[in-house]
């Protein structure tokens, strides 16, 4: 039984639109009434964040990103993060639910000490998606900061943050434990956890992202509206022994496990 | 004194309608007569349309936790009936009624309680194509 044909287009792209990009990129595969359907921008508007256009106008792609189809723009957002608010942050989407994932550059961190050419300085490197990052020369004190507004973030999600780095080869101090610290700055919920960036053997918790950086998880956090007006800090720190070697590229936060 | 509107299903089986339900169409809305066939739609499927429509003009609050658990029910149907109530709503443009019945239906795919395939050729096997596309864009 023909049942989608009795339907007129429109009702159908309202169906795939309830359904998810997974099963609209299904449906598309089936017939070709399902693929105009499924290909729509209106479905696919309805799966890019609510804010889509606001976000992709800060980004100098905006014009080409602009002429693509809504399908192929939320592809284009999984793979290809752009960048935003003045180069600070970079922006992409999480590919089965179409959740907002943020990156945080080095310069939009507060890094402790980072404004000091004996500790720190800020050099240029190919693989990195940013016009600068940090290279850690030598510190005692390390502190690094991400802060983020719940309004930037996907409702009704959980996010993990995660420090984007690299070690190079003469690294010291990155043996030992960092306390990784999640917060929000209008209410008391915080949570710590411990991270090592240089384990010696080797463990799946710093984990190789691909893009030539790897990344450990500092924490998680529910965001429920996202228009709380409140802020998430993601920190790590340690502060007793001399540490060198460290490149930042960022701090991400994305959609956790999905 | 309200006006009440005579709705003819396909099978020549008339429904009388208080104007503030019927009014909940656009169609109707926007029709000069207060006698209007629905065409290619049976009484069975009309008469459930005509008591979706009485239900929420009767009631003040459509956020109300009641009528919600009562759409929830209205939408619980075998899929045929399904898609022959989206083709009813759709003809007499209730907004409200067309966007429950196909968030229903995509309930149910994303749920895989059906399956898009099934409402299109169910002999024709398309999987492997199916399995393609996923991976070329890399789900």
């Amino acid at each position: 039984m023909d049942m989608i044909n009795m339907l007129p287009v429109e009702c159908i792209s309202l169906i795939i639109s309830f359904t998810s990009p997974r099963d609209a990129c299904r449906s598309s595969v089936v017939s070709p009434v399902l693929r105009i359907a499924g290909d729509s921008d209106f479905v696919w508007e309805r799966f890019l964040p609510q804010d889509y256009e606001q976000i992709i106008s800060q980004s100098p792609s905006s014009s080409s990103l602009n002429s693509m189809s809504k399908k192929n723009l939320y592809f284009r957002l999984c793979s290809h993060p752009i960048i935003i608010s003045n180069g600070n942050m970079s922006f992409a989407l999480e590919k089965q639910s179409g959740k907002k994932c943020y990156m945080v550059c080095a310069r939009g961190l507060t890094i402790a000490w980072g404004d000091t050419p004996a500790y720190w300085h800020w050099i240029t490197l190919p693989h990195s998606r940013f016009a600068e990052v940090a290279e850690l020369k030598l510190v005692w004190w390390l502190d690094i900061k991400a802060c983020i507004e719940t309004k930037d973030l996907s409702p009704g999600t959980t996010y993990a943050a995660y420090l984007v780095y690299q070690l190079s080869q003469h690294r010291y101090g990155f043996e030992s434990p960092l306390v990784s610290r999640i917060s929000y700055q209008q209410s008391d919920v915080v949570t710590v956890h411990s991270v090592i960036l240089d384990p010696r053997p080797p463990r799946p918790r710093a984990r190789d992202r691909g893009d030539g950086w790897i990344e450990v998880e500092i924490g998680e956090f529910f965001v429920e509206q996202g228009d709380d007006d409140d802020v998430v800090e993601c920190s790590v720190k340690e502060v007793s022994n001399s540490k060198r070697g460290l490149i930042v590229e960022g701090i991400e936060v994305r959609p956790k496990g999905i | 004194m309200s006006r009440v509107f005579k709705l003819k299903s396909s099978d020549n089986e008339t429904f009388e309608v208080e104007e503030a339900a019927a009014l909940l169409s656009e169609t109707i809305k926007s029709s000069s007569s207060t006698e209007i066939t629905v065409p290619n739609v049976k009484a069975e499927i009309l008469g459930k349309v005509v008591e979706w429509c009485n239900k929420h003009a009767e009631s003040e609050d459509t956020k109300d936790q009641l009528i919600k658990e009562w759409d929830a029910e209205f939408v619980s149907v075998d899929q045929h009936v399904l898609f022959k109530l989206i083709t009813a709503a759709d003809y007499l443009q209730i907004k409200e009624l067309v966007d429950q019945l196909t968030q229903r239906v995509g309930d149910m795919i994303k749920a895989k309680t059906l399956k898009t395939v099934e409402m299109t050729y169910p002999t024709f096997n398309v999987e492997r194509e199916v399995q393609e596309e996923l991976k070329s864009l890399g789900f």
